[in-house]
């Protein structure tokens, strides 16, 4: 009765359709794994070995299809096949924003999914932003405007003159010669800083309040820069690459692989006059005073320098005084002579944020030399690639390709075979080139270049390197003089003639044949001992075709030069435990003005977490009954190791004054002296002003050092708390501390009764062998505040040494306090105290001077 | 994210006397007599029926009650008589405890087998691969015993069974080296 009921739903009907699709359906059989039943496997039953081996290959079989199955079953959208570094941001919502291949299938899950998929609002098709067509009307205005001034122009022209074109021409270019003549003749009386291009009228109004680098639409696409309201140095500077490089960019640089920056920012100040001048000026300045070598010597390296064949990595100082301050750091290039020129040229570069005061320490010096030195500001003419890595040498002889090579040992010819090397320590300290290249877009895309593999070359590219016979072929590169510069500038075809030249010239897949007009791009290549990098020196307009071709280059161990941001730079630096100017020296005014922007930064982050989540500073107890942390807790608070009367105004800077520095940074030779109890002249000579000098912290124990970590010496005014902490440190063989240590607490009495039993399991009377741990009620607290000596600039796990270490700067006073002249610093007088902003407990440390 | 964690059995067996499915047929291999096919009348449904048995019979229903949670026969082919058996990852040991102490396959087959766990993983990947690798060291031995040489391994376990008198005591040198979770080819 029940069953002929029409109305009742039958059992095996359609199912409803459920009213969420599931997101990631379920492959029906995913997880099944077909095997063979033994009586198809076995026919009849009879077991021989034939169908042995069929049955077992045919598992094997089964189960790597079900593995393949397996992950091919995990559901993965066509964005995530693109490679990491190739993705982009959009491309989960915009099928556009995925490389071809995948787009069909991106927009069919983009429809199952039911996710809208948004147009690009970019390109000539919709036209851009909300208004859509305002571009179009944009250009009829513009075009409008145009046809009037002509009109306008033409109607003037008819009321003036009156026939005679030609005569008219000859006019104008009688004029512009004259009028170049004028300019040149007016030759400047003082240098003027350089202004950038102004730029497109699309961009003009993004480059107010800075300047782009030649990479910057690049790099906007793949990095994060700076904010756009607070440029660094009045650049627009890549901060860090948007996908993941920490270990990466370790990887590239160290082990395999190459990391380039974009180093345009770096200013560029030209030297010219005769060769005492510009001499006496770096002497003026003292360049070079901290190194060991003297740059002026006659011979070595010094002599090859001032040939124009070295560069000089060193520091300038201010003028005035006799222990004067420490501009910045900077690296010297001379040009060669030229022949029948009694006048020579060098390069200065230094970092944007130590220019202004080095072009005015530099002007003033300049006047006073006889005869006077011409200075030129070269900030927008000259920019520069650094790259770094085992594949940088490899990478950059495929890109910079010269132009020609006249005869066996000019830099030209030499170059191809530097591709083998693979650390530029191996080359002269300094080592340098320059050649004109051909425009890399001709060669494009780049090919691996070729390495030596045979022994011939092998001892070739040795008898390379071991007399460096660049130095009796160098001539002057083309890139001192300003007239070749603007020349490979504007010499630069198009990207389309250049298109049309491949697609005609040649064969298929060659690269097309040099001509006589191709532009030629002077280069200065220099490698640098201190950070085992290769600096490109090039016109700024020409930055671009080789930061592109550099950025395809197939490395020949796979993969292409990684690109990396201000943190990746800062970062080799510290992974090297080598202190990068600016941020590591607060002893000179460029780094103190970091420090200054750097504490406002981290009280700006602070302040903007909610109160219950961030460190109440007030708080914090560091023992003793001390509560709060240690002066500002946002900074180095260098204030707080300056003695109490000599603080005044001009550390912290008013609206017209740029802040100074109160501390002088002491050589790091000066340093060492002072260690061994040597006397330091610069120390003897000014008592005011204290010295700070940088080191490397290694952990005795565990703990990572971060940026802005007070730092103490062993108590001195505590002699208990100070064997406290020494009993802390870990002995230099450990394994004999471990036998004197009770392996298992001993019970005095064999069986003692229940309740002593249970009383000795709640609380142990006896300690926990080994010293004391963090936590621990009786670990040590931390010294008072007479005892602090620095603060850390740099902290972090340290990937090349496997193990934390920091970049800090002491305070001479305070480590030489207590300690009778003459006597030395021993290891016991090198351990220190390290306690993070906002931590209770201090670390126990090791510091050696860098 | 919680996740339910299991452990992953590889579970071979094998047949100390004569298999069931061979009885037909004239002398073979030791060898293939060791890994002989098991009979299609033993299924997956079965696999797990004597598991769960087992396990009831070992651990009682506190044993049901934690091991049968994510219980399943992931993998079974009779032709090589090789299973893998998904388990709770705190309880796989009750698990193989009852594999190890089942010796007969259930009533109508009533064959006796060693159930020997030969690998215990923590993804079904590592486990697919040790049967690939098992698979590829079992072809290559019946290779050799096609070119006409003798087993090395199946040889010494014959000359440690005939030292020994009782027939029983086959099984415990077969298990031997079963303690660590994926010991090396040693029957």
């Amino acid at each position: 009765m029940s069953s002929n009921n029409p109305k009742k739903r039958k059992p095996g009907s359609e199912p409803v359709p459920s009213a969420k699709r599931p997101r990631f359906p379920q492959r029906a059989h995913a997880h099944h794994i077909p095997t063979k039943p033994t009586s198809a496997a076995y026919p009849n039953g009879e077991i021989n070995l034939k169908a042995f081996l069929n049955s077992h290959q045919n598992e094997i079989k089964s189960l790597e299809n079900a593995m393949r199955a397996a992950k091919k079953g995990l559901s993965r959208r066509a964005f995530q096949d693109v490679p990491r570094e190739m993705r982009r941001r959009t491309a989960s919502h915009n099928p556009q924003r995925v490389p071809k291949r995948l787009r069909t299938r991106a927009r069919q899950e983009a429809t199952e999914d039911n996710t809208p998929v948004s147009r690009g609002t970019s390109g000539s098709g919709v036209g851009k932003g909300r208004k859509k067509w305002l571009r179009k009307e944009g250009i009829e205005k513009s075009r409008k405007q145009w046809e009037e001034r002509k009109r306008r122009r033409k109607e003037k022209k008819d009321g003036d003159e009156g026939g005679e074109a030609m005569a008219g021409v000859e006019v104008d270019n009688n004029m512009i010669a004259i009028n170049k003549e004028v300019v040149k003749r007016a030759k400047r009386k003082f240098a003027v800083l350089a202004t950038p291009e102004t730029p497109p009228s699309r961009f003009r109004r993004r480059q107010k309040n800075k300047t782009w680098l030649p990479t910057h639409v690049w790099h906007t696409k793949r990095a994060r820069m700076t904010p756009p309201t607070e440029p660094l140095w009045r650049f627009a500077i890549p901060l860090a690459p948007a996908v993941k490089a920490y270990r990466l960019t370790h990887r590239a640089a160290t082990l395999r692989g190459a990391v380039a920056w974009d180093m345009s920012y770096v200013s560029t100040i030209s030297l010219e006059g005769v060769e005492a001048s510009i001499s006496g000026l770096l002497q003026g300045l003292h360049f070079s005073r901290e190194s060991e070598e003297d740059p002026w010597q006659d011979r070595g390296k010094a002599k090859k320098w001032r040939c124009g064949s070295r560069a000089w990595e060193g520091w300038l100082y201010e003028r005035e005084g006799k222990n004067p301050q420490g501009v910045a750091s900077v690296t010297i290039v001379w040009c060669v002579a030229e022949e029948g020129s009694t006048k020579r040229k060098a390069f200065i570069r230094v970092h944007p944020c130590a220019f202004l005061q080095l072009w005015n320490e530099i002007i003033r010096i300049a006047k006073v030399q006889k005869p006077a030195v011409m200075v030129e500001d070269l900030r927008f003419e000259v920019g520069s690639i650094e790259i770094m890595g085992p594949g940088a040498a490899e990478s950059l002889c495929s890109i910079l390709h010269p132009t020609s090579s006249p005869d066996g040992n000019s830099p030209q010819s030499i170059w191809p075979a530097l591709a083998d090397v693979t650390d530029p320590g191996v080359l002269p300290p300094g080592a340098l080139l320059s050649f004109p290249i051909c425009d890399p877009r001709l060669r494009d895309p780049p090919r691996t270049s070729p390495r030596a593999q045979d022994a011939e070359s092998q001892t070739a590219f040795m008898d390379i390197l071991a007399n460096w016979p660049v130095d009796a072929s160098h001539t002057a590169s083309a890139l001192f003089s300003r007239n070749a510069r603007l020349a490979a500038a504007r010499s630069l075809p198009s990207q389309q003639s250049i298109n049309r030249r491949k697609s005609t010239d040649g064969n298929f897949g060659e690269y097309p044949e040099p001509r006589a007009t191709d532009p030629q791009i002077p280069v200065l290549v220099y490698t640098s001992k201190k950070s085992k990098s290769w600096t490109v020196l090039l016109p700024w307009k020409c930055v671009m075709l080789v930061w592109r071709g550099l950025m395809r280059y197939p490395l020949s161990t796979g993969g292409n030069p990684r690109f990396g941001g201000l943190k990746e730079r800062r970062q080799i630096d510290f992974e090297r435990s080598v202190p990068s100017f600016p941020f590591d020296f607060p002893g000179c005014d460029a780094g103190w003005v970091w420090e200054l922007q750097e504490r406002a930064a981290r009280q700006h982050e602070w302040t903007k977490r909610p109160k219950g989540k961030r460190i109440e500073w007030s708080t914090i107890d560091i023992g003793n009954e001390r509560k709060g942390e240690l002066g500002d807790p946002w900074a180095c608070d260098w204030e707080r190791l300056l003695k109490k009367d000599s603080e005044d105004a001009s550390m912290t800077g008013t609206e017209d004054q740029t802040p100074t520095s109160p501390f002088r940074q002491l050589p790091s030779r000066d340093a060492r002296a002072l260690l061994a109890g040597k006397p330091v002249p610069a120390l003897s000579t000014s008592t005011s002003t204290p010295h700070l000098f940088t080191v490397k912290i290694n952990m005795a124990q565990r703990g990572t050092p971060t940026a802005c970590a007070r730092i103490y010496r062993l108590p001195s005014t505590n002699p208990d708390l100070k064997t406290k902490w020494l009993s802390l440190l870990p002995s230099a063989n450990p394994s004999s501390s471990r036998k004197k240590a009770p392996i298992t607490p001993a019970s005095p009495q064999p069986h003692p009764p229940n309740r002593d039993l249970a009383r000795t399991l709640l609380h142990p009377t006896h300690p926990r062998p080994g010293p004391p741990k963090a936590g621990d009620p009786d670990y040590p607290v931390v010294p008072a505040e007479s005892d602090l000596i620095g603060f850390v600039t740099t902290g972090n796990y340290n990937l090349a040494e496997g193990m934390p270490t920091a970049v800090a700067n002491l305070a001479v006073h305070r480590v030489i306090e207590g300690l009778e002249p003459g006597s030395s610093i021993g290891k016991e007088g090198r351990v220190c105290i390290v306690r993070g902003p906002g931590e209770t407990t201090g670390r126990l440390a090791v510091w050696d001077v860098v | 994210m919680v996740r339910v964690k299991n452990r992953y059995l590889v579970v071979n067996i094998l047949y100390p006397a004569s298999s069931p499915a061979a009885r037909a047929g004239e002398a073979v291999p030791e060898l293939l007599q060791f890994h002989a096919p098991t009979p299609d009348a033993f299924h997956t449904g079965q696999l797990v029926r004597l598991v769960r048995e087992g396990i009831a019979e070992l651990f009682g229903d506190y044993g049901m009650g934690m091991a049968n949670r994510t219980l399943k026969v992931t993998y079974w082919s009779p032709a090589t008589s090789t299973a893998i058996i998904r388990c709770p990852r705190e309880h796989y040991e009750m698990v193989w405890a009852a594999l190890t102490f089942t010796t007969k396959l259930p009533r109508p087959i009533d064959v006796p087998v060693v159930f020997k766990v030969v690998r215990v993983s923590g993804t079904i990947r590592k486990a697919e691969e040790e049967v690939i690798r098992r698979a590829k060291g079992i072809i290559t031995r019946a290779r050799e015993v096609e070119k006409g040489r003798k087993d090395v391994i199946v040889e010494g376990v014959v000359r440690a069974v005939e030292k020994r008198a009782e027939p029983d005591a086959v099984l415990a040198q077969v298990d031997e080296g079963e303690e660590s979770e994926s010991e090396s080819d040693s029957e």
